[in-house]
């Protein structure tokens, strides 16, 4: 058989691509990642959860992060407003606010209180770069075309510069190509989510007065009373905040100021955060995205892994992606290092991480459905005291160790428990946005 | 009207987490807390947990409804069967 130029072929250096460059280099594997832009670039996904943290300690990475000064992510916040309540009466000491630090639950494998919130061209450019200092390859600035499975035993990528075509042969081939999904598009695995079509448009402020000093490190997630439309606010640094509207594909006008306009009627239904931002500067032109939520029919296959993004992407209210693509890497490279001692590149090879990546996403998706589904409950079992640290697990990102974690098997019989009832005073509140999740694709 | 201490307790409750300056006999055990707007889906949430605390077990959200919780007298009621629960 003709020798591989790379044992693995990494498409994509975000965080998914980079952190596996990275495993695979601490294992001396011969790797190389093909970027198509050169870095650092801008990226949405500015927040972190701490089960990004384990993949930090495995790297030796947390340094770097210190040294980056990246804002620490102690917890989160949610917002919500109130209905107008009748004829005038008290409103209820913040009932309408849920906050949660971190510290309040032990986590495996993780020994920090905090977690991260990045500039998102910094942090990647910083994990490539370590990648690279443990020996991955790295071409950035080179576009890959098509990977073809049929020319001989090995895959072969196929990049262009230009007018050059350069190839690549490799022994696996690993998708981190992000919501490019490449070989979920050349495959055709690629399935739309049936409920989920969110949209998003942000940008950076500066100078924005974050408020109390405890919580200003947190994130914020604003709701605002426009259907499945919320606010998200990202500390970047000291004095640059990160702002974003998501909604749904329907409210998003075609044109660019019609959007504009949009984000700014969105922000002015929170008083406290529009004049807040008024008086900040913006230092980023807005940017919008779409193909929110997706997922496969296969992410592993003969020779081929999909990694991060590549593999599903789900809302990201509760800040999963980025950690989310880490943790891909990790659960994947162990399955790639055996594929390469063994010379078995089946996809049955792979299937200790399909099976924990499908498991990871899907605990995500089912606390996001249900999150839409009836938010009330999120406030109701993060106020309980029996069910908060269940909740506080999904939210730190510990989703890969049960099929089915005893908040979202609580979380989904309460959902039913409203459904099944119109007499129940929060059946009226069930929002349509997630009917039949449960039923959905995997 | 004679409260029994159930009833007080309840009663007590609801006027200091949601009508402040209300009088308590503005408040009969059997006026519709939830159609009255006084009860509204976060003020259950708040309810639930201090019932939760009173009838010393845990109560299940298919049981948060207006039969159970719809009134001072139903909460009342609610809570004692919970009590007399073996």
């Amino acid at each position: 058989m003709a020798e591989p130029d790379f044992e693995v072929g990494i498409l994509g250096g975000g965080p998914a691509g980079a952190s596996l460059a990275a495993y695979l280099g601490m294992h001396g594997v011969d790797c190389v990642v093909i970027e198509k832009e050169i870095f650092p670039r801008p990226h949405v996904g500015e927040s972190l959860v701490p089960s990004s943290t384990r993949v930090f300690k495995d790297l030796n990475f947390i340094e770097k992060m210190e040294e980056a000064r990246f804002p620490h992510k102690y917890g989160a916040a949610w917002n919500s407003l109130r209905g107008t309540r009748s004829h005038g009466l008290k409103d209820l000491p913040d009932a309408n606010k849920v906050d949660v630090r971190f510290m309040e639950r032990e986590q495996e494998g993780v020994d920090q209180n905090y977690t991260y919130h990045v500039d998102r061209a910094k942090f990647d450019l910083l994990l490539l770069q370590h990648a690279q200092s443990l020996g991955a390859h790295v071409c950035e600035g080179l576009r890959v075309e098509h990977v073809d499975f049929d020319d001989g035993p090995l895959p072969r990528i196929r990049t262009r510069l230009g007018k050059k075509g350069i190839d690549f042969r490799v022994r696996i081939v690993v998708d981190a190509t992000g919501r490019n999904t490449l070989l979920g598009r050349q495959m055709k695995y690629r399935i739309t989510d049936p409920v989920f079509d969110q949209y998003a448009i942000h940008t950076w402020f500066e100078g924005f007065d974050r408020g109390a000093a405890e919580q200003a490190d947190f994130i914020f997630i604003h709701f605002i009373p426009m259907h499945n439309t919320w606010v998200w606010q990202i500390p970047i640094t000291d004095t640059i905040t990160s702002i974003g509207v998501v909604t749904q594909k329907k409210n998003f006008a075609s044109d660019k100021k019609s959007r504009e306009e949009f984000f700014w009627q969105c922000v002015e239904m929170r008083r406290d955060l529009y004049e807040g931002l008024k008086k900040a500067e913006r230092i980023r032109p807005f940017k919008d995205e779409g193909d929110y939520s997706y997922s496969m029919r296969q992410i592993c296959g003969d020779r081929f892994l999909l990694i991060g993004d590549a593999a599903r992407f789900v809302d990201p209210i509760f800040s999963s992606g980025v950690s989310l693509a880490l943790n891909s890497a990790r659960l994947s490279h162990r399955d790639i290092l055996r594929a390469l001692e063994t010379g078995d590149f089946s996809r049955e090879s792979f299937s200790t991480y399909e099976t924990l990546q499908r498991r990871g996403t899907m605990n995500w998706y089912k606390f996001i459905t249900l999150y839409y589904r009836l938010n009330v409950l999120f406030t109701y079992y993060l106020n309980h005291s029996k069910y908060r640290l269940d909740i506080l697990k999904l939210l730190q990102g510990d989703v890969y160790d049960e099929e089915e974690p005893p908040a979202l098997q609580k979380m989904r019989e309460a959902v039913g428990a409203a459904e099944d009832n119109p007499e129940h005073p929060w059946h009226a509140l069930l929002n349509d946005l997630t009917a039949d999740a449960f039923k959905a694709a995997r | 009207m004679i409260d029994d201490g159930v009833t007080q307790t309840i009663r007590t409750f609801i006027i200091q987490s949601f009508v402040r300056d209300e009088r308590p006999e503005n408040l009969p055990d059997d006026l519709d807390l939830i159609r009255s707007g006084i009860l509204d889906s976060l003020a259950i949430i708040h309810t639930a947990t201090f019932l939760e605390e009173l009838a010393g077990m845990e109560i299940e959200v298919h049981e948060l409804t207006p039969k159970n919780i719809g009134s001072i007298g139903a909460m009342a009621g609610f809570v004692k069967r919970l009590r007399a629960q073996p």
